[in-house]
């Protein structure tokens, strides 16, 4: 393959990354990695930095269709990433020092259980029973979107405050630790543990991952993981397929995107799961 | 607290509320604050519409003018492989970037572009520090600057690091 077919490749695989992850609140590294590694047997400190690059790429990108903005919880997500930005720091230093086959077992029960959990709520669109949680009233997480798709204004009641934040330092170590974004730890937590809606879950996820990833970015960029050729054509191709899906976000049913969700959750968690036991 | 029976499932949206998401069907607090987040997320937006298209047009063209310098990587295969290996030839220092830039190498066009993106985010936190000052929101501008400064930290520590 010639360099020319192979950035207009990664480039096309770049698009459908920055779609499904824009549309699920993903970093579309979990996509990224896989198919620079095995589809294209590019080493994998390259794909990994490769990857850094394609969650800002979903996060930002996602942000700039302004719909994205209104469905996001600005103050939640703000509020989460002092733990997440904390735990990618964390991550980052403990790289060189957990064995990573550990790591892609842990990553592959968790993403494992919350697909399970999220199956058994699909068809919800607000949770009936939210425990009064008291940062959340203080902070004024509480809020209301728009669901384009169910045609209603969907208001909710925020909670599990404390438990979220233990959870995003969780995903962020494990982001800085494997170069993703995490958004499929990040999800499932505001889905079910602080009863955010899926789709605010996604959204403000999409926020979130960005501001993670560059807490590992600046490590991978001035060592030199970051290839023009690859994470150029990377950061294009989901710069161009974020903006796309995050105008499907209004238009999808919610309980569509929580399949989808489900159904990549279980792929990458098997995944994981092959690479941590093989 | 309000005399609220408890949370509120899904409804049909009132009659006036059309389309703005800025107004008193919000459970979230009084109209204030969210007009408030709405004009912040507004500017966060363009800020980042702003910086993802630059971003995008940068790293374009820097594979534009790698390819154009470079004749032989339109067809052959034998280049692949170098491009493409760690340690490969292509700046990742501010130093060598900027050198690379004065010569006008695509490769350090395009890592100007990832630069720029790699950013945005922090812009977008920094941006939703100044807002939060702006609205009087104690509580946030804390936040705010604590998730600011902790990925600010990250990345000179990154840099120090690395290159």
């Amino acid at each position: 393959m010639s360099p020319v077919e192979f950035v207009v490749l990664v480039f096309l695989v770049s698009v459908v990354a920055g779609v499904l992850g824009s549309l699920l609140g993903l970093g579309g590294g979990v996509i990224v990695v896989p198919a620079l590694t095995l589809g294209f047997g590019i080493p994998i400190e390259l794909a990994v930095g490769a990857s850094i690059v394609s969650v800002i790429a979903t996060s930002s990108g996602a942000a700039a269709a302004y719909l994205k903005e209104r469905i996001s919880n600005l103050r939640v997500g703000t509020f989460l990433q002092i733990t997440a930005s904390l735990g990618a720091l964390t991550g980052g230093y403990l790289a060189g020092v957990l064995p990573q086959r550990l790591l892609y077992v842990v990553f592959a029960v968790v993403l494992g259980y919350s697909a399970l959990a999220m199956l058994r709520k699909r068809h919800e669109l607000v949770s009936a029973d939210v425990k009064p949680d008291r940062w959340a009233d203080e902070l004024r997480l509480h809020d209301t979107y728009h669901d384009e798709a169910a045609g209603t204004d969907v208001a909710y009641r925020v909670t599990g405050t404390r438990v979220g934040l233990a959870l995003m330092y969780v995903a962020g170590v494990v982001s800085g630790l494997l170069g993703i974004g995490s958004g499929a730890l990040k999800v499932p937590a505001m889905d079910l543990a602080m009863h955010l809606p899926i789709k605010v879950s996604s959204a403000t996820s999409n926020f979130m991952i960005g501001v993670t990833a560059v807490s590992s970015a600046g490590i991978y960029f001035f060592r030199g993981d970051v290839d023009p050729f690859i994470a150029g054509p990377v950061a294009a191709g989901v710069l161009v397929g974020a903006v796309g899906g995050s105008r499907l976000l209004g238009r999808t049913e919610s309980a569509r995107i929580r399949v989808v969700f489900i159904i990549v959750l279980a792929w990458i968690s098997i995944q994981m799961l092959l690479k941590g036991v093989l | 607290m309000r005399a609220r029976s408890g949370p509120r499932t899904s409804r049909p949206p009132r009659e006036d509320a059309t389309n703005s998401g800025a107004d008193a069907s919000r459970s979230g607090g009084p109209d204030d604050a969210a007009h408030g987040t709405e004009a912040l997320e507004r500017a966060i937006g363009m800020v980042l519409r702003v910086g993802v298209m630059l971003s995008l047009a940068v790293v374009v063209i820097g594979l534009a003018i790698t390819f154009a310098g470079h004749g032989s990587y339109l067809g052959s295969s034998a280049g692949l492989h170098n491009l493409t290996k760690v340690r490969g030839a292509f700046p990742h220092t501010l130093a060598g970037i900027g050198r690379g830039l004065a010569g006008l190498q695509g490769e350090a066009v395009v890592m100007l572009g990832l630069l720029l993106l790699l950013v945005t985010p922090v812009l977008r936190v920094a941006v939703s520090v100044a807002l939060f000052a702006l609205r009087r929101d104690r509580a946030f501008v804390i936040i705010s600057s604590v998730v600011l400064a902790t990925v600010l930290a990250s990345f000179v520590l990154g840099k120090a690091t690395g290159g």
